[in-house]
């Protein structure tokens, strides 16, 4: 203390000059230092921060617990005339609405009715006893709501001796004298037939990734919902230097397919394309029958494979659905296929499980000795095989377990407004489970890898998928069956969209190792004389000090 | 019994009918039991398969890795896998280096036993597309909007996708050309990934490169099946030299894995526990690791062509849709009424020879 406090008088007069430039160098060195504290570090902070929006979690988590619940009206006709022995008809309605309450389980899908019960108008009574078709019942009961469901019970007549499914979302149902609880049976069970309440289950489980180890067909056969299919009809001609095949499959399609695409159309897009391949047939060896060739069960799968090579689109990224007819060569036809116990199967044809569907399409034998034959297929046999394959594929078809149960059919491949509603109702279902899985990966995801920069689009893309998952929830459990889907569409296109994004992987390959490599040949160099000057700085001030105060 | 009893009487062919019918009935007791089980079901759990093979090194000395990729890519193709389902990331063209003394092939062997190149081998990435990036986001789908159709892994939750990779590795790392490298973690998370989004049904990895057993230690992703060429801290070694080329053919692993793939046959019923086993430790030198606690399956049981084949489910079409007939559009021209119904016009349509498809001619007939 002593020392310092004598020796700076004695430098003072020569040493006046050398401290003030001193003090300025050091003054420099410590506003430096400051500098980089103050702009640099939260600079730095600031512009390496891994860049990210705020998502609604808790939301997204509130929704993945969340039950859904869709409501369905269900109106009983009591048309079958005085033969209510000790029916009735409120018992019925009570009975009824405990019997469907009861069958809902414990799943977080829960469906809801609305049981109605009434007695039949005396017009209705007198037009069912005196109709000739069931057809022309039908309008007489139709409604349009998607989700409301007429069942009639009429008396037998002629032309309704069994369980009948009419188009418009109403079932006949002739009394056959049974008491309130073996009505109720059958009137729940053609129910649950024609809402496919087992199929939404399935779709709904399949979404959530609840899958058995032994999938189903069901499950396993038809494509999950898309915004848009590609359908491709290929004409296989093996050998057209034998046979001029020819197929008028745009006339084909417009007559038979497009009351089955228009319906259909406003939930999703079909592009429809044709091709006619020659010289290539199918693969695998037919063995040979009597007087014709055939293929096993178990040589199918091997039949398909050499085909691939020449279908589907290159262009766009939507599931294709491939619908071939081939024609056998002359060597080898009449070709048909054996199922399992052995026997001929009458179609021909066979699918194969979200991919598309094959039928061997056998010509007639050529009577006259004409070289070249030319051959003009016929659309109608084409196309019944082509419409099973494609309402299969699409998870159209529904499997009425009503052994007796009559569908109705109008000839034509338009969907009933019945099987728009189950399937509607199926990909609705579909749809919000896996958007909402999706939207739980993604959160999950953001928490687990740290580097996943979430940009506002994708923010936005989230939010908007988290609204149509709500709306569609709302929907549904208000009966708008329609309104659901649409919503559970922009759910899921949402929701896709904000998990796929490209810029989610832009920072993904960064490990921390690496960001050391990056940082320490960088700051290094500029840090070591930062430091070192502010703390001789700080020091040098210090002893100043000290010394003004003594 | 019975059918016996009738055979009896020509007793020339006693013995071979017994048998015939024995195996007959035994057949068809079997068969119906079998479909009663399956009925409801489909004989494998995935409706589609897709294979990712990726060579990672670059340069002439890395010919191995070269045909090592495109041994499996001509094992998957030839057993069944459409191109649009291959995704083949190839970093260098071995087959067109200037350096290759057989140009527009790719030799396993230097006999030239099997050209692995082939005739038609469809490239998705190639030379310096090859990165960490795009596999990553070839695995995880996450890639520009227009990327086409051939270069995405489109895969759903009924997929079996064979993932194989080959290059320079080291413990926990792939190297991707000169300039990256894919660690583990880095994998394990792109098939944790895959598997939230349901991109697969099983996945099965396979690695070929030094410590390639690193590479699976760290997935936890369930329904993998993984294997790899060698322990931690062991190399994966060549299998021979060959003079023509002044470089190494090919790796021993692999090798012997096209030794086994080659005899494999569609619809056969070679299982994953077999082809784990085709490569003892006297042929590779370097120890093959498998791993199999995440997948669910037996692997004597699981067949081979759930992962290297495409043996798909079909299912026979019994009912067909009744649809009226509509002759409005296709009326003249429907088949069979022809001669009845045409019109002028048409008549003379059906009257002019139709046009004969036959071959080009190999020689242009005016030089004749």
């Amino acid at each position: 203390m002593s020392t310092s406090s004598v020796c700076p008088p004695l430098e003072k007069e020569n040493d006046i000059e050398p401290i003030k430039e001193k003090n300025i160098q050091h003054t420099a060195a410590l506003c430096f230092g400051l500098f980089f504290i103050v702009v640099g570090l939260p600079l730095w902070w600031k512009t390496t921060m891994v860049y990210r929006v705020s998502l609604p979690y808790s939301d997204i988590q509130h929704l993945s617990e969340k039950q859904i619940e869709y409501l369905t009206d269900v109106n009983v006709v009591w048309a079958a005339g005085e033969k209510k022995n000790n029916l009735d008809l409120s018992a019925l309605a009570t009975r009824l609405k405990k019997v469907l309450d009861d069958q809902r389980g414990f799943s977080t899908l829960l469906a809801t009715y609305r049981v109605a019960v009434r007695e039949g108008a005396v017009e209705e009574t007198i037009a069912i006893q005196n109709a000739r078709k069931v057809s022309d019942l039908s309008p007489l009961f139709s409604t349009s709501h998607l989700n409301s469901y007429t069942m009639v019970i009429t008396s037998t007549t002629e032309v309704l001796v069994q369980p009948v499914i009419a188009p418009f979302n109403n079932i006949f149902l002739p009394y056959n004298g049974a008491d309130a609880p073996a009505l109720t049976d059958q009137i729940v069970q053609l129910l649950k037939d024609v809402m496919r309440s087992t199929s939404v289950v399935k779709m709904y489980d399949v979404a959530r990734k609840q899958t058995a180890q032994r999938p189903d067909k069901d499950t396993m056969r038809s494509f999950r919902y898309h915004a848009g299919f590609d359908v491709t009809f290929t004409l296989m001609v093996p050998e057209p230097d034998e046979i001029s095949v020819h197929w008028d499959i745009e006339a084909g399609v417009k007559d038979y397919l497009d009351p089955l695409f228009t319906s259909l159309e406003e939930y999703t897009k079909f592009t429809v394309t044709s091709q006619v391949l020659y010289f290539v047939s199918l693969g695998g060896k037919p063995k040979k029958g009597e007087n014709f060739f055939y293929y096993e069960e178990r040589d199918l799968p091997q039949v398909i494979n050499p085909l691939e090579s020449k279908l589907g689109s290159h262009a766009s990224n939507n599931p294709g659905l491939n619908l071939i007819a081939c024609i056998p060569t002359k060597n080898k036809s009449p070709l048909h296929i054996k199922d399992s116990t052995g026997s001929l199967l009458k179609s021909d044809a066979f699918l194969s499980p979200r991919w598309g569907g094959v039928m061997i399409y056998n010509l007639e034998k050529n009577k006259s000795n004409q070289t070249l034959e030319t051959v003009q297929l016929d659309m109608h046999k084409l196309m019944e095989v082509f419409a099973a394959q494609i309402r299969l594929l699409l998870n159209i078809q529904a499997q009425i377990s009503t052994s007796e149960a009559v569908v109705l059919t109008g000839g034509t491949s338009r969907l009933h407004q019945w099987e728009v509603a189950g399937w509607l109702r199926c990909r609705c279902v579909e749809n919000l489970a896996t958007s909402t899985s999706t939207l739980n990966s993604l959160a999950q995801l953001l928490e687990e890898i740290g580097n996943i920069v979430i940009n506002d689009e994708i923010g936005k893309e989230v939010e908007s998928a988290v609204a149509s998952i709500k709306s569609s929830h709302n929907h549904l459990a208000y009966g708008n069956l329609r309104e659901a889907f649409l919503a559970s569409r922009d759910a899921l296109r949402a929701s896709e969209l904000a998990f796929f994004h490209p810029s989610l992987l832009e920072l993904l390959y960064f490990p921390e190792d690496q960001k050391f490599a990056i940082y320490i040949p960088l700051f290094l160099p500029i840090s070591i004389p930062v430091v070192t000057s502010t703390v001789q700085a700080i020091k040098w001030f210090r002893k100043l000090r000290k010394a003004k105060e003594d | 019994m019975v059918d016996t009893g009738e055979n009896n009487n020509m007793k020339t062919t006693f013995i071979f009918n017994l048998i015939c019918v024995f195996s007959l009935f035994c057949s068809q007791v079997g068969s119906t039991n079998h479909d009663e089980q399956v009925k409801e079901f489909f004989k494998s759990g995935h409706t589609n398969n897709w294979a990712v093979l990726v060579d990672a090194s670059r340069f002439w000395f890395n010919y191995r890795h070269h045909a090592n990729v495109l041994s499996l890519y001509r094992s998957v193709k030839r057993l069944g896998i459409p191109d649009s389902q291959i995704i083949l990331m190839v970093a260098d063209d071995m087959a067109c280096n200037p350096r290759n003394p057989r140009p527009a092939t790719v030799f396993n062997n230097q006999n030239q036993h099997i050209n692995v190149y082939g005739d038609d081998v469809e490239v998705d990435y190639r030379g310096y597309e090859v990165t960490v990036e795009n596999f990553i986001r070839v695995l995880t789908g996450r890639l520009p909007e227009s990327t086409p159709r051939s270069k995405r892994l489109l895969s759903d939750e009924r997929s079996n996708i064979l993932v194989y990779m080959t290059g320079h590795g080291g413990d926990g790392f792939l190297k991707f050309q000169d300039a990256e490298e894919v660690s583990n973690v880095e994998l394990a998370d792109a098939f944790e990934q895959m598997w939230q989004k349901q991109r697969y049904h099983e996945l099965f990895f396979m690695i070929d490169t030094c410590q390639a057993e690193s590479m699976f230690q760290k997935f936890y992703s369930p329904n993998i099946l993984a294997v790899a060429s060698s322990r931690v801290g062991e190399d994966s070694l060549s299998h021979h030299v060959d003079p023509a080329l002044g470089v190494y053919v090919i790796d021993r692993y692999t090798y012997y894995a096209l030794e086994f793939l080659e005899n494999v046959k569609r619809g056969s019923k070679k299982t994953m526990a077999q082809f784990f086993k085709v490569c003892p430790k006297h042929l590779c030198i370097s120890t093959v690791s498998t791993r199999t606690d995440l997948f669910p399956r037996d692997v004597s049981h699981t067949l081979l062509t759930d992962f290297f084949g495409s043996v798909r489910n079909v299912e026979l079409i019994t009912e067909t849709s009744s649809l009226s007939k509509i002759n409005t559009s296709s009326s003249t021209n429907s088949a069979g009424k022809e001669e009845t119904t045409c019109s002028k016009d048409s008549c003379k349509d059906t009257d002019k020879k139709p046009e004969k498809f036959s071959y080009p001619d190999q020689i242009p007939r005016v030089l004749i």
